[in-house]
């Protein structure tokens, strides 16, 4: 055997085509196109095995040779086949195709019509040709050709950009053999030209079932292929060094031959395992590069995940890293909100315009993603029966975002987000390793989302005490019903994260006020308080009250009719939790919660029923107290009335005084534009200013003539004392400082403390022209009556001594009208 | 280059097959999933169309229940007034396209029919899964390539077989024999007959139509023609080498050449009542079973068979179904102004069901009962793995013959009870008659020229063989003493007068040949106009 170029060339190519034969055989499943391919590379084994015999002078080269020549017509036929199931359309020569097949083949191995002998010289080849054997082989070529032209015009046709280059490189692989075939009828075909061109080919088919998966073969024997590199290189150095050195050292014994192999292996593997690392770390650069940096990627996104707890920081962060290792120009990740369950989108590269998109819970994206755990393609849209039920808005919306990837990032086997991911800038498609990739980055996100789940929720449950804590502070500081009532319903939405909260009371002829809702705004609700509800309604809650327990209702709800329906559901509300406020003997009201929420997850859980009786049983004690507090002052309010009646019924003066007082004075306040609130301390300051004088002595009180000195001092307390009296009663705060100053004058020359100017109450000053005004009009016990213009020209002459010029103005003005 | 056509290019059978077969993978609640949205989706889309709300009333409903608590059963009488005059104001959206049936001649001609854009490409979905299905002989097999040859023999635009068939012509890389702008304009025997010449040089891959076509032609080559009318012209080397093959596979098989000599046909998808009696006849003269569907103007394809060529399963994704169980079809019958139950698909047990509809993507038909009654034969085909129920097109409601409430006929019954009792018969209509308090079945029979037998001969065999088919007529005639089948041989060529008096009157082409079931007295006046029957 001789070995040279000549016969290692056709050796190479031999072992190639067997490589890949192998390869292809054992790859499943066994497809059409596999099985096409098959008999392609087998062909051209035996080819390249025809040329290495012949070459090597093995026996009878013209056998060899008339092998050669028939495989290379069968590989051209077998060629036209395979591009004939690749490119799925039957011309209508493959009938024929056959036919000429057999016939040729048969022709060039069993006869001198192709090859008349052949023979090769130390490595030289020396043949002749048949008179038939352009006619014989001349239509393989053609055949070859129009295989190429097919090849080249489903390129051209092709969108599929994985399709377009397997097609680019079988046609460059074919055509390679179809170029330098003609050499074979030139002197050059002495030399194995063809045969390096043929096993150039094999490498090019191998590259592109390396590179872009022709035929599906699996990824794992590429890689593995691909790795070996370094080892063969490894060996190869090994082997030459230990080659080297025994033939520097001929002359030493077995020992330290022995010897010397265990020093060179110690040093070429000391030496090799950097080499090993470092061709590794360049092969997965050059054949893998996307797969390094995914690697790299993934590496630094997995220490960032454990550590950062912010969500919107760390999806930032991970899309940031996808879209520029893998180059994608845009990404998006919509997460599921805890309480509406929708996904909406978080963060986003490229996506600006999809913040009004939203994937409800009945979506079929989210419907599959949930019970799948791979991902779902752009094309899986189009083409899975499921995705037939997408509204013709909701494909609108899929269309907008043109994502190319739906990966579900799942948390103990739930939906909690999806990832989405647009096509690549250079249009590949993703491969099978992008996808694991982008997976694992799915499954990455889905660890930050439970990170910042778990801190989250710690974080609300502080919250809610918070609320709970502040909501009791607030209920402690007040007795007011209405600030009770609106506190309580306002912290309820807050703490139960709902969409609203309304607070009926039972009263005791057995009707329903609503006494507050929050939040108000929606509908212009304040309207409502105070208003009776409905008698349907009144029946559904009196059923609840019975019940003695929280109930929900779905909007939905069969049982219900239309008319409870509409008297229990107002807006859009979907869920309603109705908690009965229970005192200690009786029930006071209800305690109505709202969700606006469209999801089949429960909005009231049993977390959150547990937190709505806490609230409901604060509601109840506060609302109790604040009943009672506002009995109470009713109560009191009665008596210091009753006690106003009657220390005008011992004023001989006049019995309606302080009625006229009231009415004059409100006029006065409302003309000054006083707000409600003044205006009616005004009122009640008018009908109780001389309260006081209930400890005043009759005889002072109704004493004809000047009063003395201590007569005086007696009577001047009386301002003292009114305002004492009614100062306990919460509802009469602001009317006790009127009541206190109005014998105060304008120059401090008033009592009981001679206060000036604007340090008196603007309601005592008021009430002091008033008083003034109805005094002089009137007759008393030490004076007669006077006109109107006597009393106005008084009143005037008294301004700015007496009383504020200022409210004197005013009240001569509106009196005069 | 389509959609379709390059996923056939590219070889992605199994993408094919999902998207357009795939519904038959659908788990039941699946399928109730896509019933359930797509209407809501139609809801909201009727909530906002004046019709939508006539028929809805003013609160819209936002539930499965209550839209069929509140919506009422609709015929399409409910839509007169609109759709007869095609008013496109009042609908849900905006039509791509009308399309008619025929309607009741002495009421209104047509019933015309508003198509979207997203049903008109539905229509091509369906027919490519049809398409599919029939040419499939295990589950992902596709056997549909580019460039595939279907003869047509749909009806002219703006009949709806002809939107469908247009549809596919857009949706799909497939030739029309003759091409569709071509065939459209010529009349309806001459484009079959154009589009077998076209088939003989060209080559025939799939059809679609009605089977009694297939079989005619099937017949007429057993008679020794090719019925297509062979011309010089046509001489071409394909033409002659696919004569050649089917003479010689006649012969090697002893027997006249058949069309399924001269082609290899790889799907035959048929529709209408005599599909399940022509079928062995299409097997015979064709060589491939074909695969049967349910269509219908209104509604669109709302049925098909699979793979197997059994029982039909419904699309969801076409119209909302829903069923009057027979049993509230009796109370309705009973009883008039009874407003039947309905129930859905994924409620449906074995028995007869009246089918109501509900259009989605913005169609008009609401809750609509088109009168076709279907026999729910299984809830699963185990065979081929199909979890969904699987039905039979039973008959057409008005179409159903109750004599006595002994026996009930429907048109396959006595189309079948023809076909078996081996007599020679071109034509045949069915009345049920009253005379002296006695109801009877009254059969007109137009016999074939090589007919031989006497009439009440011919009414023996076909009586033997309707018992054969239902035996209760037996137990009728010995419980009420007396024979309840009429029968009377017409004229030769009653039926092809009657065609001709119809077209003279203007008639259209669904309205000139009369109704197999009970035709009206003067459809059947005009049918035996100058017939002495022995029995008058």
């Amino acid at each position: 055997m001789i070995w040279n170029i000549s016969t290692i060339v056709p050796f190479i190519t031999f072992f190639l085509y067997t490589a890949l034969l192998v390869l292809v055989i054992v790859a499943r499943p066994q497809t059409e196109p596999r099985r096409r391919f098959r008999w392609l590379l087998l062909t051209m084994t035996l080819w390249s095995l025809g040329a290495f015999l012949v070459l090597v002078e093995y026996r009878n080269s013209t056998i060899w040779m008339r092998m050669l020549s028939s495989s290379a017509i069968a590989f051209m036929v077998s060629a036209y086949y395979f591009i004939d199931t690749i490119l799925e359309e039957k011309t209508p020569l493959s009938r024929f195709v056959i036919f000429y097949g057999v016939v040729s083949i048969v022709l060039a191995l069993f006869s001198n019509l192709v090859i008349v002998e052949a023979s090769a010289v130390a490595g030289e080849l020396e043949y002749t040709f048949g008179n038939f054997v352009y006619i014989i082989s001349g239509p393989s070529y053609l055949l070859l050709i129009y295989s190429i032209i097919r090849l080249i015009k489903s390129y051209r046709e092709s969108d599929d950009s994985n399709q377009r280059n397997r097609l680019l490189y079988l046609t460059v692989a074919l055509s390679l053999i179809i170029i330098v075939s003609p050499i074979n009828f030139t002197p050059l075909g002495e030399y194995p030209v063809d045969i390096a061109a043929n096993g150039l080919s094999a490498l090019l088919i191998a590259y592109s079932i390396l590179r872009y998966q022709l035929l599906d073969i699996r990824v794992v024997i590429r890689q593995g292929l691909i790795y070996s590199i370094p080892t063969v290189i490894i060996g190869s150095a090994y082997f030459l060094i230990i080659t080297l050195a025994l033939n520097l050292f001929r002359q030493y014994s077995g020992l330290e031959i022995f010897l010397l192999s265990l020093g060179v292996s110690i040093v070429s593997a000391l030496l090799a395992e950097p080499f090993r690392e470092r061709a590794q770390s360049v092969i997965d650069r050059l054949f893998f590069r996307e797969k390094y940096d995914s690697t790299e990627m993934l590496r630094t996104l997995s220490s960032s995940v454990a550590t950062v707890l912010d969500l919107y920081k760390i999806t930032n962060m991970i899309l940031d890293k996808v879209c520029s290792t893998l180059h994608i120009p845009q990404a998006a990740f919509f997460l599921r909100d805890e309480v509406t369950n929708r996904f909406q989108l978080t963060t986003q590269i490229g996506q600006e315009g999809a913040h009004q998109i939203e994937f409800r819970q009945g979506h079929p994206l989210v419907l599959w993603l949930s019970s799948h755990d791979q991902p779902l393609t752009k094309h899986d849209l189009e083409v899975l029966p499921q995705f037939q039920s997408l509204w013709r808005s909701e494909r609108r919306d899929l269309d907008d975002l043109d994502s190319e990837l739906f990966i579900p990032i799942k948390v103990m086997d739930v939906l909690v987000g999806i990832f989405l991911v647009g096509a690549k800038r250079s249009e590949q498609a993703y491969t099978v390793e992008d996808i694991l990739t982008l997976t694992t980055v799915a499954n990455q996100t889905a660890v930050a989302i439970e990170n910042a789940r778990l801190f989250t929720s710690e974080q609300d449950r502080l919250q809610e005490m918070d609320t709970l804590y502040a909501m009791a502070r607030q209920l402690v500081i007040t007795d007011n019903l209405d600030e009770v009532v609106g506190t309580v319903a306002e912290h309820a939405v807050n703490s139960v994260q709902t969409t609203s909260a309304k607070i009926i009371t039972r009263e005791e002829n057995g009707d329903f006020i609503i006494r507050a809702v929050h939040p108000q705004s929606v509908n212009q609700r304040e309207n409502l308080i105070g208003s009776k509800e409905s008698l349907v309604a009144e029946h559904f809650y009196n059923w609840i009250l019975q019940e003695d327990q929280s109930v929900i209702i779905h909007r939905r709800d069969p049982d219900l009719h239309e008319e409870e329906r509409r008297a229990l559901f107002f807006d859009d509300l979907q869920e309603i939790c109705l908690a009965p406020l229970k005192g200690v003997e009786e029930y006071i009201g209800l305690l109505i919660l709202g969700d606006d929420h469209i999801n089949d997850q429960e909005t009231y859980s049993s977390t959150k029923l547990r937190l709505i009786e806490v609230i409901s049983d604060y509601a109840t004690s506060a609302i109790q107290r604040a009943l009672l507090h506002q009995r109470l002052e009713e109560t009191f309010l009665e008596t210091i009335i009753a006690l106003a009646n009657a220390v005008d019924a011992r004023d001989s003066y006049t019995g309606d005084h302080s009625q006229r007082m009231a009415d004059l004075s409100t006029k006065i306040g409302k003309v000054m534009g006083l707000p409600k609130d003044q205006i009616e301390a005004l009122h009640w300051a008018s009908i109780l200013h001389d309260i006081g004088k209930i400890g005043v002595p009759d005889e002072i009180l109704n004493k004809h003539g000047p009063l003395n000195k201590e007569e005086w001092v007696i009577m001047k307390e009386h301002p003292v004392i009114g305002a004492e009296i009614v100062a306990p009663v919460k509802y009469l705060e602001p009317v006790s400082p009127i009541i206190r100053a109005h014998h105060e004058k304008f120059d401090g020359s008033g009592y009981p403390y001679g206060l000036v100017g604007e340090d008196i109450p603007l309601g005592a000053r008021i009430l002091a022209v008033v008083d003034a005004y109805i005094a002089i009009r009137d007759e008393r016990v030490y004076s007669t009556s006077h006109t109107h213009e006597e009393a106005i020209a008084e009143i005037r002459r008294s301004s700015g001594s007496h009383f504020d010029p200022e409210i004197v103005d005013i009240f001569c003005k509106t009196v005069s009208e | 280059m389509t959609e379709l056509a390059t996923l056939i290019k590219q070889g992605r059978t199994d993408e094919i097959w999902n998207k357009y077969c795939g519904f038959l993978d659908l788990s039941i609640d699946e399928f109730m999933e896509i019933q359930e949205r797509l209407l809501m989706e139609q809801i909201n889309l009727l909530g906002k169309s004046m019709m939508g709300r006539m028929l809805m009333g003013d609160m819209i409903p936002t539930s499965i229940d209550e839209f069929r608590e509140v919506v009422p059963l609709t015929t399409y009488e409910d839509y007169l007034g609109y759709l007869d005059v095609q008013r496109e104001d009042v609908l849900p959206r905006k039509p791509l396209t009308w399309c008619h049936t025929s309607g009741r001649t002495e009421e209104y001609k047509f019933k015309w029919v508003p198509y979207t854009q997203q049903m008109y490409d539905r229509l091509a979905i369906v027919v490519v899964g049809a398409m599919i299905l029939s040419s499939a002989n295990r589950k992902g097999d596709i056997n549909l390539e580019n460039k595939d040859t279907i003869l047509l023999t749909t009806a002219p635009p703006p009949y709806f077989s002809a939107l469908v068939t247009r549809a596919t012509d857009a949706h799909a890389d497939v030739h029309f024999l003759p091409p569709l702008d071509e065939g459209e304009k010529m009349g309806y025997v001459e484009r079959v007959q154009a589009g077998f010449k076209d088939a003989m040089i060209k080559g025939l891959d799939y059809f679609y139509g009605i089977s009694s076509v297939l079989v005619r032609i099937g017949q007429q080559f057993e008679s020794g023609g090719t019925g297509s009318g062979l011309s010089k012209d046509m001489i071409k080397p394909s033409l002659i080498w696919r004569m050649l093959k089917g003479l010689l596979k006649a012969k090697l098989s002893g027997r006249a050449m058949l069309p399924k000599d001269i082609w290899n046909i790889k799907g035959i998808m048929i529709g209408g009542a005599d599909s399940s009696v022509y079928r062995n006849l299409v097997v015979k003269y064709w060589g491939r079973q074909p695969v049967e569907g349910y269509a219908c103007t209104e509604g669109g394809m709302l049925a098909i068979q699979g793979w197997n060529l059994k029982d039909m399963t419904f699309f969801p994704e076409n119209d909302f179904l829903e069923f009057i169980p027979d049993e509230e079809r009796v109370k309705e019958r009973e009883n008039p102004g009874y407003v039947p139950k309905t129930v859905l698909y994924n409620e449906l047990q074995p028995g007869i069901y009246e089918l109501v509809f509900t259009n989605f993507h913005g169609g008009i038909f609401t809750r609509y009962r088109i009168g076709d009654l279907f026999e729910v034969t299984a809830l699963k085909d185990d065979e081929i793995g199909v979890g969904l129920p699987q039905v039979q097109y039973y008959s057409r409601s008005s179409d159903l013959i109750n004599l006595a409430n002994f026996v009930f006929l429907t048109e396959k019954d006595i189309w079948n009870s023809m076909e078996d009792a081996e007599v020679e018969y071109n034509e045949w209509i069915a009345r049920k008659e009253f005379v002296e308090g006695k109801t009877f079945l009254h059969l007109f029979v137009e016999a074939d020229p090589n007919n031989e037998l006497d009439e009440d001969e011919f009414r023996s065999r076909v009586k033997q063989s309707l018992i054969k088919i239902n035996s209760d007529i037996k137990d009728m005639e010995e419980m009420l003493g007396y024979d309840p089948l009429k029968l009377n041989l017409l004229n030769p060529g009653a039926f092809h007068a009657y065609m001709e008096y119809q077209k003279s009157q203007g008639a259209d082409l669904g309205h000139t040949k009369p109704p197999h079931m009970n035709p009206t007295k003067e459809q059947l006046g005009v049918l035996i106009k100058e017939r002495k029957f022995k029995s008058d």
